[in-house]
């Protein structure tokens, strides 16, 4: 079974993302970037479903500038056997990005599509959806467990108010929730290996999608949101606020 | 042109009266249009078209129902609906994990763009949303011919204007899509839904383990008919359950009280409680980040106060 896990490049979870002054982007030039930890999740899927001789082949498939290179190396290190760019310096629209992995997959035909469930840069969670539809493939969205028994998938996934666990056959998308695994680090050997893996690189015009850009984005604001605190005094004085708030509220 | 609201019956009754949710989704509308029409979809249905006819935000109500609810998945409703909505200029729905599953797989049918979790509506073509695990926000101006849109309702009030008036019912056929998805079992939490909650009161990591949370936490909102929440450090720990979570990757929440005990307020969950009226928290360091945010603090022990608290109340 050839698996096809998406990665995006994304700033380092641990850094404070700030406006820009002139309000037109997100200061983030010098910052240190990641792979998204959901995708991560995906990865580290991917490469447990080899481990049990379930996947054959796992391909990883970014798309941005050739700074993306070095998370897809990262990729490679983790034991995914081939990585793909798909090479862009514009900023792509999440629709966009949606047609691009459908070409990949029109032309790769992987068995499964595994993605993180939301990049933690625009928080969107829509892009392995869109896929699907596009696609007319069944999706499963924040799964928290995977099994796959042939061509059979036994998920359970996320939901409001608990779980569910759902069943379909192969050929679907599956987007990852951060509870499903513990991603493994990568050593430095396995690194210094992975520098020697090819990384195919495929120019975004060469493959002919037809797309307008339709939304504009701009004025990005720090979201600050301060209250002056009453600090209390007392657990009595606390019980007496509950009680009177309480009372006012009544459901 | 008028927008669709598309709703679901699960997000639109609760114990048979309208949900606040739905009703903060007419407002969220009407920056648009003075008007719209809605859709409902699902099986008990006829009740909640009696209430929602009053408002007087809606002109058209068109009714999909749905004979057995077992097995259906959101998105099993698309082939009903494709051609329909290529009449509206705007299609919006309640931001959930639910609607996740319609909304974006729609948008790449139809391929277009969706914007998600709209937090503020300027006009008909440009809105809000926060990026960056809440601590940005960014306006977003859509020149697509159908707008895709899902609210974060926590952010709207709730629209209350009504009037005495007859309202046009149509309903629609359901056209079953071929049968990809099956259902094995749900495993439902016992625990109060945090979306429609009032009063929440949440723990984090400083709780240590389910034990602590369940009796301190537990305890506190049984004492005041709460709902249970958790920060994501808590569930990351397996201190609380994954449904309890709330913050930018969980529920956002907007109840009239919110206790934060032991939270010390990262930004990811402060965007899921900023909807709230009064946010009171307890947290042992005086300059933990929460008491920035809330209303009232109280500083100390939470292994000394809590079990205080739960005797007086």
């Amino acid at each position: 079974m050839k698996i096809l896990v998406t990665i995006k490049q994304v700033v380092d979870h641990n850094i404070k993302v700030r406006a820009k002054p002139s309000k037109d982007n997100v200061d983030i030039e010098y910052a240190k970037m990641s792979i998204n930890p959901f995708d991560e999740r995906a990865i580290e899927e991917a490469i447990r479903l080899k481990e049990q001789n379930i996947a054959t082949e796992i391909i990883a498939l970014s798309i941005g500038s050739e700074k993306v290179i070095e998370q897809l190396r990262v990729a490679l290190a983790k034991g995914v056997d081939r990585a793909i760019l798909v090479h862009s310096s514009q900023m792509l629209e999440n629709i966009y990005i949606a047609k691009i992995i459908k070409q990949i997959y029109l032309k790769e035909k992987p068995q499964l599509i595994l993605s993180g469930k939301q990049a933690i840069d625009d928080d969107a969670m829509e892009i392995p959806q869109m896929v699907a539809g596009m696609l007319d493939l069944p999706q499963i969205i924040a799964v928290s467990k995977l099994i796959i028994d042939n061509n059979k998938v036994i998920a359970t996934k996320e939901i409001e108010q608990g779980q569910e666990m759902v069943s379909v056959y192969l050929p679907c998308v599956i987007s990852t929730d951060l509870s499903i695994n513990e991603p493994r680090f990568v050593k430095l050997p396995q690194l210094i290996l992975a520098r020697k893996k090819e990384i195919e690189i495929i120019p975004l015009d060469s493959l002919n999608i037809i797309h307008q850009n339709l939304l504009i984005i701009n004025d990005y604001k720090d979201n600050d949101i301060k209250k002056n605190c009453n600090f209390l005094n007392n657990v009595e004085e606390l019980a007496k606020l509950l009680k009177n708030e309480t009372i006012n509220n009544n459901v | 042109m008028k927008p669709l609201i598309i709703t679901f019956e699960k997000e639109t009754i609760y114990n048979s009266v309208i949900k606040q949710s739905l009703l903060r989704l007419f407002s969220a509308s009407i920056v648009i249009h003075h008007k719209c029409d809605i859709l409902i979809i699902g099986k008990n249905i006829e009740s909640i078209v009696n209430q929602i006819s009053k408002y007087k935000i809606i002109d058209k109500i068109f009714i999909i129902k749905l004979d057995n609810l077992e097995n259906f998945f959101i998105e099993n409703v698309i082939p009903s609906i494709l051609n329909f909505i290529k009449n509206y200029s705007h299609i919006l729905m309640q931001s959930s994990l639910y609607t996740k599953n319609l909304l974006p797989r729609l948008a790449g049918i139809l391929g277009c763009s969706m914007i998600s979790d709209i937090i503020e509506i300027i006009d008909s073509n440009t809105f809000r949303r926060l990026i960056y695990t809440g601590n940005i926000s960014v306006q977003i101006k859509s020149l697509d011919t159908i707008k895709l849109l899902s609210i974060r309702t926590a952010n709207f009030n709730t629209y209350n204007t009504l009037i005495n008036q007859d309202k046009e019912i149509i309903y629609l056929n359901y056209l079953a899509p071929k049968n990809y998805i099956s259902l094995i079992k749900t495993l439902h939490s016992d625990i109060l839904s945090l979306d429609n909650a009032k009063i929440i009161v949440s723990g984090g990591r400083a709780l240590l383990n389910k034990e602590n949370f369940s009796n301190l936490i537990g305890g506190v909102a049984k004492k005041i008919n709460a709902s249970i929440g958790a920060s994501k450090m808590a569930v990351d720990e397996n201190i609380a359950l994954n449904e309890c979570q709330i913050g930018q990757t969980g529920t956002i929440v907007s109840p009239n009280i919110y206790l934060a005990i032991g939270i010390s307020g990262a930004m990811q969950h402060i965007v899921g409680i900023k909807n709230t009226k009064t946010i009171i928290a307890i947290n042992i360091d005086k300059n933990a980040p929460i008491f920035e945010f809330a209303d009232y603090g109280l500083v100390g022990d939470l292994f000394d106060i809590i079990p205080k608290l739960i005797k007086i109340l």
